[in-house]
């Protein structure tokens, strides 16, 4: 919630080099470097709507990055943001369907995401979308914690909010080209126009083409390809100092190959069947406040279109096993209405409403191919020569379709006090949530068996079977928090907060299901028994947590740390049920422990030197979790993976970067910056039973920027040392596959900057 | 009178101890199939507790066991057919419907017995619809009982699962469709 008028404000951030008061630019180019989120100017419509503007005054532990730092660092994309941001990882494997975000212990590979992803204050429902380059981004926020009382379902471990440039802070024209390794072509083009007092426009286009880096072995040829595009249009309306209209509409397209997965026992990339992802997202945002003397109203509501097709090789052999193809097609809407205090008062306060409706349709068909029939379906059957099965397809199609409708709606309240050097906040929200899921299994099957030597007797096997589910969720989301402000620039904080992640269905154990009811039927023609396991329920969690935020007066250190404990219940786990090695599905197995430490640090020793540092530690273990795995002898065993570290977490996270500047003293290069950087991460563990993990790994990266108010020229290198090291590890039909990350790569960049803002 | 009573009372909660009533299933109170030690004709259902122990000694319990015994008497010897529905050996095997062909069995007033040392079962396979002889189970050290409404057995099958069962006679209005050819 906002402290202040939106009238003109002196920018109160330390490294300001020009006056301290600023026309209608915020992170203007004029080399001054914001980092802050101290910005309500005039005619900015600075958009932290909900969590108000200076997060170093909240009781949270967040990581913001300005424009410069996007450009300087090469930030592309959210999966990006683990160069800057502790105990914030996102593994980049697979497509950009894989949004995989591990913070502070708190992570899933499928399904719901640990974090919320809000662009210009609407939210992104579905983590597939999660993943599309960025362009002209004002400010990217990493709130860590739990935020669901603000925002709500699937923000347990934090929310990351991107910020676009404004149209009316920014007028002028943007060029960008890099080419990069992997024949990686990217372009941007935007404009920024005011064409009068009260309206803004903006128009942002960009491009990408790129060869990849991964070569499949048995095809020859690279395999993560990508050609993607998108356009983004911004209208933003303001009549007067109260009303403000703001509207965002986008659209992407997305091609890529993807799935460089490699086999661990050859350490090759070699499958035969087509893999790929292909993607066309549509969003529109619009945001109405207003603003009176007290209190401020605003209503942001969203329209998200989202149609994608994953196509997997899914034995990643050069044989063919079997193919998964899954469709789908989302449809949603939101609606966020927030009313809230404004005025200097001790008291301050925040009340809002949120709903949302989600229709998705999703097709996920398995396709067995020859070599899984006679290797997965009859080398299986075929034990003994009294009951021998034949089949002369080619191929066998298990069909799911899926319907899955969800709507919620949501009451929040926040509550702040200010006494004294003390800020005591208490936030509760109540929130409800609908999901049904209509479902259809087909499956038809030709086969013959011969019993007992006999003559192969014919049979067929047909499948097509419907039903539907529906659970409703009513979750209560209090949070607290305490901070003692020694000053502007020094706090400390308590916090307690209670997260949560919805709960959903097991889709992707259908096609096991269908499996396991034609095995029935070719043996005894019986009906399965289906375990009643297609839905789990949401988890939960508390996250405790001491912070602060700490700067010096003449602003060359600054920095923030927090300790946590999180305390995770109902964990959405993938299990194999008791008894069986077979039917993996989603199961609120478990319950977990998170706590750790993180510490970011900015440092500014002189005017052109800065040292940037974020750091985390997480020790996220297993309090609970028992499932039945296939011992030595084939037999199911019970087993508890109680004190065993998660998989995929890292238990550190560091960040270093050192940046020196200084002018070249020539006018058309302006200034040169070297940025030298190392990212490390590890270990990670792959696997529940902890018997394979990435140990710690370090990567250098390397900058060399000549920077110009209007243009900057850039030559960067990443991973220098050329280290390999995973990024990702599965099984599939017993076979154990990796993805590396990605090997040295250069690039030179270069980015062109025409303002013609006018003083108003 | 009281004490007699009393171990009346215990006896019948004995035999109903294992047998605890599930949803929708009414178990009888005495066994009109059996009359002086043979069987009348009329198929007795059991539903009760299957555990099968294999070889490393894992074990497989299935709560809601279904087996059926028919009259298969013939030329005046007592022959009974032993139904097993829905029969697992392990979780992920799929449910059988198997039966064991003619036992020869002896009884007196409401019990039966049997015994048979080897003997290949049948299963129902889909694609004959018809039970087939099935030598991959074959079944050995055969023995069970049915004593009034409790019925008891155990056998080994395919040399290695060990299976004991015991369960508690259904009433004839309760039983679904059996497994009959």
């Amino acid at each position: 919630m906002q402290t202040a008028s939106p009238t003109r404000i002196a920018e109160t951030h330390p490294y300001r080099r020009t006056s301290a008061t600023e026309g209608a630019g915020v992170l203007s180019d004029d080399k001054t470097e914001i980092i802050d989120t101290v910005i309500s100017v005039d005619g900015v419509q600075v958009t932290a709507i909900k969590q108000g503007l200076s997060l170093r005054n909240r009781s949270v532990a967040a990581s913001v990055a300005g424009r410069r730092t996007i450009e300087r660092q090469g930030i592309t994309a959210v999966k990006e943001l683990s160069r800057l941001v502790p105990n914030f990882y996102i593994p980049d494997y697979g497509s950009r369907m894989t949004s995989s975000i591990y913070v502070r212990g708190l992570g899933a590979r499928i399904d719901q995401p640990v974090m919320g992803l809000n662009v210009d204050n609407v939210p992104y429902l579905s983590k597939d979308d999660y993943d599309f380059d960025l362009t002209d981004i004002e400010r990217i926020e990493v709130l860590r914690g739990p935020q669901s009382t603000l925002y709500g379902r699937n923000t347990m471990g934090g929310v990351i909010n991107v910020y676009t440039l404004s149209p009316l802070a920014y007028q002028g024209t943007r060029l960008g080209a890099e080419y990069a390794s992997g024949n990686t072509l990217r372009l941007r083009a935007s404009t920024c126009l005011r064409p009068s007092e009260h309206t803004g426009i903006s128009v942002a286009a960009r491009y990408l083409r790129s060869d990849g880096l991964f070569t499949n072995d048995f095809t020859g040829e690279t395999c993560d390809t990508e050609q993607s595009g998108g356009v983004r249009i911004r209208l933003q309306f303001r009549p007067d100092d109260r009303w403000s209209v703001d509207n965002t509409f986008s659209i992407g397209l997305l091609d890529q190959g993807g799935y460089p997965y490699a086999s661990v026992a050859t350490g090759r990339i070699a499958y035969n069947d087509p893999a790929g992802y292909r993607r066309t997202s549509l969003n529109d945002g619009l945001t109405v406040r207003y603003t009176a003397e007290r209190w401020e109203i605003a209503s942001i509501t969203s329209y998200q279109f989202s149609d994608d097709r994953m196509t997997l090789d899914q034995d990643f052999l050069p044989e063919s096993y079997f193919t998964l193809t899954q469709a789908k097609q989302d449809h949603a809407v939101t609606e966020d209405l927030v009313l809230q205090s404004r005025g200097t008062g001790r008291y301050q306060w925040l009340v809002g409403a949120f709903g949302f409706y989600r229709h998705r349709t999703m097709q996920a068909p398995v396709l067995f191919k020859r070599t899984g029939i006679e290797r997965l379906i009859l080398d299986n059957s075929n034990t003994d020569d009294d009951l021998v099965y034949s089949m002369d397809a080619d191929e066998l199609l298990l069909s799911s379709e899926f319907r899955n409708p969800v709507y919620g709606a949501a009451l929040y309240h926040e509550s702040r006090l200010r006494a004294g050097r003390w800020l005591f906040t208490a936030g509760l929200r109540a929130d409800f949530e609908h999901t049904r899921l209509r479902y259809r299994s087909r499956a038809d099957m030709a086969y013959a068996v011969s019993i007992n030597g006999a003559a192969p007797l014919p049979a067929e096997i047909h499948i097509d079977e419907s039903n539907r589910i529906a659970h409703s969720y009513v979750e209560i989301l209090p949070s607290l928090s305490a901070a003692w402000n020694l000053n502007a620039r020094n706090n400390l904080y308590l916090s307690i907060a209670r997260g949560y992640k919805a709960g959903g269905f097991n889709t992707q154990m259908f096609s096991d299901i269908l499996q396991e009811k034609i095995k029935w039927q070719m043996v005894s023609g019986l009906a399965y028994d289906e375990p009643d396991l297609m839905s789990y329920e949401p988890e939960y969690s508390w996250n405790y947590e001491i912070g602060g935020h700490f700067a010096s007066a003449e602003g060359t250190l600054r920095g923030d740390f927090a300790l946590f404990w999180i305390d995770c219940r109902n964990q959405q786990l993938t299990v194999f049920p008791e008894g069986q090695t077979t039917g993996r599905m989603m199961t609120n197995a478990g319950r977990t422990w998170s706590r750790g430490a993180e510490l970011s640090l900015q440092i500014h020793p002189h005017r052109s030197l800065e040292f940037d540092l974020a750091y985390g530690f997480t020790d996220a273990r297993f309090r609970r979790y028992d499932t039945t795995v296939e011992a030595a002898d084939g037999t199911p065993q019970r087993i508890s993976y109680k004190g065993n570290y998660l998989p995929y977490v890292p238990q550190h996270t560091l960040a270093g970067t050192a940046t020196w500047s200084r002018p070249t003293g020539v006018e058309w290069l302006g200034d040169v910056v070297l940025q030298i950087g190392v990212k490390a991460t590890g270990p990670i563990r792959w696997n529940e039973e902890n018997t394979r993990k990435q140990p710690f790994y370090a990567l250098a990266d390397a900058t060399l920027r000549f920077e110009h108010d209007r243009c900057a020229v850039s030559l960067w290198g990443r991973n220098l040392a050329g280290t390999r090291y995973e990024v990702f590890y599965f099984k599939s039909i017993g076979n154990e596959f990796v993805q590396y990350g990605r090997p040295r790569t250069f690039g030179i960049s270069l980015d062109i900057n025409i303002r013609n803002d006018k003083k108003r | 009178m009281k004490k007699i009573l009393l171990m009346l009372a215990l006896a019948a909660c004995t035999a109903c101890s294992n047998n605890e009533e599930t949803e929708g299933e009414r178990y009888a109170a005495r066994n009109d199939a059996i009359v002086d030690g043979r069987l009348t004709g009329a198929a007795m259902h059991f539903l009760g507790r299957s555990t099968v122990t294999d070889g490393k000694g894992a074990a497989y319990t299935d709560e809601s066991a279904r087996f059926e015994f028919a009259d298969a008497s013939a030329d005046g010897n007592g022959r009974l057919i032993v139904y097993m529905h829905q029969t697992r050996f392990a979780a992920g095997m799929p449910a059988v419907e198997m039966r064991i062909p003619a036992i020869a069995y002896t009884g007196e007033g409401n019990t039966v017995s049997f015994s048979v040392e080897s003997i290949v079962p049948e299963a129902l396979i889909a694609a004959a619809g018809s039970y087939q002889p099935m030598e991959r189970y074959r079944l050995t050290d055969v023995e069970g009982s049915i004593n009034g409404i409790i019925c008891r057995m155990r056998f080994v099958c395919a040399g290695e699962y060990k299976v004991e069962y015991e369960g508690a006679l259904l009433n004839n209005e309760m039983i679904g469709t059996g497994g009959e050819e």
